[in-house]
């Protein structure tokens, strides 16, 4: 099937996204393609600094450049690049189309200007409401995210909310023009446990009110497998594996992607059962490299246990397993 | 502003295979303000060589006479020659400037210092420091001056108390953010001298800060000293600093215009060069702006 | 409320110390007071006389206190030189100064605001680095040989403007503007050159603050993003940076009167630094730093507007 049919509302086709320093270019993105399909959750998933957060905001060029430089690659939302768009054209997207919720809700929001007023911009400049209009939208946005007295509470500061509740305020705004994309960076990393599952339980309910496709990016396994239909585990500025969740959960091939499995704490590796090698939290040794200048084979080799010498030679391409299961790995025949 | 791939490629390129003008490209201001200042103090120390003339040496004859050939600036009132006046100029307010930031800076430490470490003299001392930042630097010192002999000391004096409270401000909010970093209090727990946490410790982190502001202060002084020579509060008149120059040409303003100019140029250049050395300085220590391309 | 009562009560301790450091100057310099006021010249009679007339015989605390007491009278002395009341001099000085001096404070921010804002926005670029230069000349300049420069060049050159005097408001405004130009332009080129820098500094931080990145993320266009969002946020630092740095420009305006020949407090003071008339001295550095701390305090009282997480 071509993507035209699948109904894919955004496909992200090799896309190279590298920062010149004073030293040295450095690689954040290095290749990466994918798709989001209508009405799916997908997730992107890998350790800081892998690029996930990268791609996230080249999608709404909201990466300075320079710095950044695209050095290829694009990124095409209902058949046109958005890499080619002007500034005009992409504010038009952003907030519209495409919204995207940030990590850390204390500083992503203005503390000079009310809530009430940050949901109501973007329906302001988008949908060119009143003044009264929007301010009727942020409520009833308000009261869509569960924050109770919406009308008393749109007229507030951000310091004035909790952390839980700042979160609910940025995803209110996200949504406030009906997006068909939501883009959630790490959205729950800077919270407490108990408000993480109730920012992501609301989120899901969100999307099946409005219909929006999300791309869920974090480094929490466990996020991924309560939220995402298919997962994208992305190392070094590069996709690994891409699975749906649950093949990817039970049938892992990628050593990196079984490293990360490992490395969660899981309830049923508990005392209880004696086995010594599920004691300890598996680690992955090594660091994550520096992303300078040329590769030279898998840049996975230096810590993976399955490396041998044609994963120092040559750079392993995505192949697919079945089920659309893609992986770059010259040693995962088996599971 | 956008570069091309290919634009920062070359860049980092150049970086590496020149290092030297990659650090011109990189830090202008300090390139600048470093070379125009180092001119200037050479030719202040030079001075004594490479005048023509006498800065004193008066003539009844050649008084008032504009730039020629012999006088590169003209003469002044007393006949004397401005272009060695303006050479030798120089000396006095360097020095004063130098002299300055050096007085202001070791006080303004000390008096930081104890600031920092002394709730209740903290308490004591800022207030102070409050009450004398609230009077306007230059009342101050002319204030002082009021009361002093005026000599080059005093008008150092004069021109550095205003300074200090700022210095102190800084020193003190230095030892204060230092003394709560964890690898201080570690250092306290397990006994430490005070002496030694001050100088292992709070003066290598303060001394970068402190240049910077210490070379602001100088740029300051320097101007200082001619507002209080042009205010007929500073050097004495027989010393020549541009300030009294300045001063002295008011008088034959509309005869002889270039009496202020050229020690004004001077004096401003200077200035500037100090400024921008100070701004150079204090981009080249921030490592936000340090690693651009 | 409470924010606000602080304040204000803050003030007290400052306005103490100045007038206690005022009057230990006098007492902390090198030789005898009586005989510095009296000057070089004076015959061991006159400085007697002018220690017995500032009671500078008696001790000091009792100077002190007796001092104080009259200063919260509003009597500040008795000119050493003049022989008139140290408030009906200053009295006398003072419009021209206070005309001087807001005709400046309001040139300098109606200027540097915009520079450093379109500086911060154009970072890197030349207009930012010709802003910026155009702000580190006027800060490398003295003050008096921009004036001079200006006044030969409109003044003398042009004769567009007056070389120097003071008309006062009644005497029309066209005089009144054209004789407080140069000196306001001049005078404020420092001032201006300060809050451009700073403006420009604190934009730059906040806009690379999350919160900016946000609001791009919805789609606010660059400017609504400059005024509304970010200019809110840099407004308190800009603002104390004017406040703070009015010391600064009360010094520039000291001097400018003395270039453009205007009647004022500065012109006083360098009249009284040469006759040694320390009474009037002590009155001007009181009057001008009570005012500095006012002015800073209105500030503070600003920051209530416009900050919503300063009210209490």
């Amino acid at each position: 099937m071509t993507s035209a049919e699948r109904d894919t509302i955004v496909e992200v086709d090799d896309l190279k996204v590298w920062f010149a320093n004073r030293d040295a270019i450095v690689r954040a993105v290095d290749g990466v393609s994918f798709e989001l399909l209508r009405g799916e959750t997908l997730g992107i998933v890998g350790e800081s600094g892998c690029g996930k957060s990268v791609t996230a905001m080249t999608m709404l060029q909201l990466i300075p450049s320079p710095p950044s430089v695209i050095a290829g690659g694009t990124i095409r939302y209902n058949g046109e690049d958005l890499l080619t768009f002007d500034e005009e054209r992409m504010r038009a997207i952003r907030g519209n189309e495409i919204s995207m919720i940030f990590q850390d809700p204390m500083t992503s929001l203005n503390p000079v200007l009310t809530i009430g007023e940050q949901i109501a911009e973007p329906a302001k400049l988008h949908r060119g409401l009143s003044q009264s209009a929007a301010r009727e939208l942020a409520a009833e946005m308000l009261q869509k995210v569960g924050i109770p007295e919406p009308h008393r509470r749109a007229d507030e500061y951000p310091h004035q909310f909790s952390g839980g509740m700042r979160q609910r305020a940025m995803i209110a705004a996200a949504l406030a023009c009906n997006p068909k994309v939501l883009i959630a960076d790490e959205p729950t990393t800077a919270l407490d446990v108990t408000i993480q599952a109730q920012i992501l339980e609301l989120m899901l309910a969100l999307k099946h009110e409005f219909g929006t496709s999300i791309i869920m990016i974090t480094h929490d396994l466990g996020v991924v497998a309560e939220t995402c239909g298919r997962v994208v585990v992305m190392y070094a500025g590069r996709k690994v594996e891409e699975a749906a969740t649950a093949e990817l959960f039970t049938a892992p091939r990628h050593p990196y992607t079984l490293g990360l499995l490992a490395a969660t704490p899981r309830l049923d590796t508990a005392p209880a059962i004696r086995r010594a090698d599920r004691m300890r939290l598996q680690e992955i040794p090594g660091m994550v490299p520096t992303l300078t200048g040329e590769r030279v084979g898998c840049s996975f080799a230096p810590r993976c246990p399955k490396s041998t010498d044609i994963c120092r030679e040559s750079d392993p391409q995505l192949e697919d397993y079945g089920n659309g299961h893609l992986t770059a790995c010259f040693n995962c025949r088996s599971a | 502003m956008a570069l091309t791939l290919s634009q920062i490629e070359a860049r980092v390129d150049a970086a590496g295979r020149h290092p030297g003008r990659a650090f011109v490209r990189r830090h202008p201001l300090l390139v600048i303000g470093g070379a125009l200042l180092a001119l200037m103090a050479l030719i202040a120390f030079l001075a004594p060589w490479v005048a023509p003339y006498s800065p004193i040496e008066m003539s009844v004859l050649k008084r008032l006479k504009p730039p020629s050939s012999t006088n590169f600036f003209g003469t002044d009132a007393m006949g004397r020659d401005v272009f060695s006046r303006v050479l030798w100029g120089g000396r006095v307010s360097l020095g004063v400037g130098m002299s300055v930031a050096l007085l202001a800076t070791i006080v303004g430490v000390m008096m930081g210092m104890v600031a920092g470490f002394s709730r209740t003299a903290d308490a004591v001392i800022m207030r102070v420091m409050d009450g004398m930042m609230a009077i306007p630097g230059i009342l101050l010192a002319v204030a002082m001056m009021a009361l002093m002999r005026a000599s080059i000391q005093t008008v150092v004096i004069a021109i550095a108390v205003p300074e200090i409270p700022r210095v102190v401000r800084l020193v003190r909010s230095l030892v204060l953010v230092i003394r709560e970093q964890p690898y201080v209090q570690a250092a306290e727990a397990i006994g430490t001298r005070f002496h030694w946490i001050l100088l292992r410790h709070v003066l290598p982190n303060a001394l970068t800060p402190l240049i910077v502001q210490g070379t602001f202060i100088c740029a300051s002084a320097v101007l200082f000293e001619a507002y209080l020579s042009f205010l007929g509060a500073g050097t004495p008149p027989e010393i020549p600093s541009w300030g009294n120059m300045m001063a002295e040409g008011r008088a034959v303003v509309q005869l002889a215009f270039n009496i202020i100019l050229f020690p004004g140029i001077f004096l401003g250049l200077t200035v500037l060069s100090i400024n921008l050395l100070g701004d150079g300085l204090r981009d080249m220590l921030d490592p936000k702006i340090a690693r651009r391309l | 409320m409470l924010y606000v009562v602080k304040r204000i009560l803050a003030v007290i301790p400052v306005l103490g110390v100045v007038a206690v450091v005022v009057f230990l100057l006098l007492h902390l310099s090198p030789g005898d007071p009586a005989a510095l006021i009296a000057g070089d010249t004076a015959s061991s009679d006159d400085v007697e006389r002018v220690r017995q007339l500032l009671g500078l015989d008696r001790p000091l605390y009792e100077q002190f206190v007796s001092w104080l007491w009259r200063l919260l009278q509003g009597d500040m002395g008795v000119s050493v030189f003049t022989g008139l009341p140290v408030t009906r001099m200053i009295g006398q000085r003072i419009e021209p100064t206070l005309w001087l001096t807001f005709l400046t404070i309001s040139f300098a921010v109606v200027f540097a605001v915009p520079m450093g804002i379109i500086a911060a926005w154009r970072a890197g670029t030349w207009i930012d680095r010709a802003l910026m230069a155009l702000a580190v000349l006027s800060f490398s300049l003295p003050v008096f040989l921009i004036g001079y420069l200006f006044i030969f060049g409109f003044s003398i050159k042009l004769a567009w403007l007056p070389v120097q005097g003071f008309r006062s408001l009644s005497e029309g405004f066209i005089p009144f503007i054209q004789h407080l130009i140069l000196p306001a332009v001049s005078g404020g080129l420092v001032y201006m050159a300060l809050i451009a820098r700073m403006t420009r500094a604190t934009m730059l931080e906040v806009l690379g603050e999350d919160y900016i990145r946000t609001a791009r993320a919805r789609g606010v266009g660059s400017r609504r993003l400059l005024l509304r969002h970010a200019l809110k946020n840099a407004a308190v630092p800009i603002v104390t940076t004017i406040g703070l740095g009015i010391a600064l420009l009360l010094g520039g305006v000291i001097v400018t009167e003395s270039v453009f020949a205007i009647p004022g407090i500065g012109r006083l003071t360098v009249e009284s630094v040469l006759r040694h008339d320390y009474p009037v001295i002590q009155g001007i550095v009181l009057v001008v730093a009570a005012v500095y701390v006012f002015i800073n305090l209105a500030i503070d009282l600003l920051y209530t507007v416009l900050d919503p997480r300063i009210r209490y």
